[in-house]
């Protein structure tokens, strides 16, 4: 019986030792809720900070190319920059979860087909280090798929650690750090048909941005062509 | 009884000191190797790239190949070889390079450029650059010309250029890399005059 209550009363005080302890370290602080997302709102990524700005339903846009002339794009813009010292590959950091009328990877999220630059309409695979841009990326999507009022997107987010093959720190992506985030649908199909210029050659879209066949000679799209911010 | 052969019995405060004695075995131990592992260089510093130095001009023995930054320039806007025009928020660097392969056929996959905080700014791939972006499998003996083309930011300064023939991080351990210090001025005045990118050219 005795041994009992000391037993007790030693349980008590390890338990008040480490909620004092706890609290010296922050335990008693408000748990913070998820980071708020959706449109203007700066998500953290990681390695980026993503601003998402809406999604639009286009039709053929400056070098954006349809592969399949019935259907249109799925363009969402955002803001992107990258919080690195290097140069970073931008083509994955807006993924889509299981979309209807999107041809979905087998994974899970679908990349984007191709990622344009504002500025100018040309299709970039990487951005750098303090130089946020606007862009857009191009998921081609079905013409028969119902217009949904809202779009669900992942901002996805990389960690620089050691890979434990190599001994080397290298770029691994953090499922536990993406984000989901909602953002508004434009249909734009009408405006972007009428803006498209009827005459010139413009650019063909590019699968691989990254390895541009060399002495191309396609001019650049009309500012008619490109997309309007 | 004997108590030969026996280890004799310790007391409450012998057994204290020697309980006490190995909890600070262990953490001595502990901490040894905590200061062995902090200073001892990682994977990445061990086999980080051999940096052959040089300035504008000078011909750069990079192992596999010969590089000679012949000329540097900075401008708001550049023009492509196809008549395109391309603008920064920052400022354009582009460089005349010179490569040329000692022995073997090979592709040089790295070009980037080094600021004075350490940030890397590869290859604009904002347009054709077929010199660095892999589609040019360099001969041996045969010199190529061309301008590559960098976007940086305004405040970039203490540039180098850093070319290699692996791109992979992985693969660029231990490879040579050119380290050439480029003359671009801390200036706030950018002309707003493209800057004409010629296409490549074979200069025996």
């Amino acid at each position: 019986m005795l041994a009992e209550q000391t037993l007790g009363r030693w349980a008590a005080g390890v338990g008040a030792i480490v909620l004092a302890v706890s609290g010296v370290f922050g335990g008693w602080e408000k748990a913070e809720g998820p980071p708020p997302t959706g449109p203007g709102v700066a998500i953290d990524g990681g390695t980026w900070t993503v601003t998402l700005h809406d999604a639009r339903l286009v039709g053929e846009l400056g070098p954006m190319k349809l592969p399949r002339k019935e259907n249109h794009w799925l363009a969402v813009v955002a803001t992107i920059e990258v919080k690195t010292d290097e140069t970073r590959p931008i083509s994955g950091v807006i993924q889509l979860p299981e979309t209807a009328g999107i041809d979905n990877d087998e994974d899970g999220l679908t990349s984007a087909r191709d990622v344009m630059l504002m500025r100018d309409a040309t299709i970039i695979s990487q951005l750098h280090p303090g130089m946020p841009e606007k862009v857009v990326f191009f998921w081609e999507r079905e013409k028969n798929s119902p217009v949904p009022s809202e779009l669900r997107l992942v901002v996805t987010a990389w960690e620089y650690r050691e890979n434990s093959l190599t001994q080397g720190n290298e770029w691994f992506p953090n499922e536990d750090a993406y984000t989901v985030a909602s953002v508004p649908v434009l249909d734009k199909r009408d405006a972007t048909a009428s803006a498209s210029p009827t005459t010139g050659p413009r650019p063909t879209p590019s699968t691989t941005p990254t390895a541009r066949p060399s002495g191309s000679t396609s001019p650049r799209p009309t500012a008619s062509a490109r997309p309007s911010s | 009884m004997s108590e030969a052969g026996r280890h004799r019995k310790l007391g409450p405060l012998q057994r204290f000191f020697v309980r006490a004695g190995s909890v600070i075995l262990v953490i001595s131990a502990l901490s040894v190797g905590n200061v062995v592992i902090k200073f001892t260089p990682g994977t990445d510093e061990l086999g980080r790239p051999f940096l052959r130095a040089g300035e504008v001009s000078d011909k750069v023995d990079v192992r596999e190949f010969e590089m000679t930054v012949l000329s540097a320039r900075v401008g708001s806007v550049i023009k492509a070889p196809n008549k395109w025009e391309h603008d920064t928020q920052g400022k354009w660097v582009v460089l005349r390079v010179r490569l040329m392969m000692h022995r073997q056929a090979r592709i040089v996959r790295y070009a980037a450029v080094h600021d004075a905080r350490e940030r890397i700014f590869h290859f604009s791939d904002r347009l054709d650059q077929p010199l660095v972006d892999g589609s040019r499998l360099l001969q041996p003996g045969i010199a190529v010309e061309a301008d590559v083309a960098f976007e940086v930011p305004i405040d970039a300064v203490g540039l180098t250029a850093r070319f290699a023939v692996n791109g992979t991080e992985f693969n660029r351990r231990l490879d040579a890399m050119s380290e050439i210090a480029l003359p671009v001025p801390e200036t706030a005045f950018l002309s707003p005059e493209p800057i004409a990118i010629a296409p490549l050219e074979v200069k025996p």
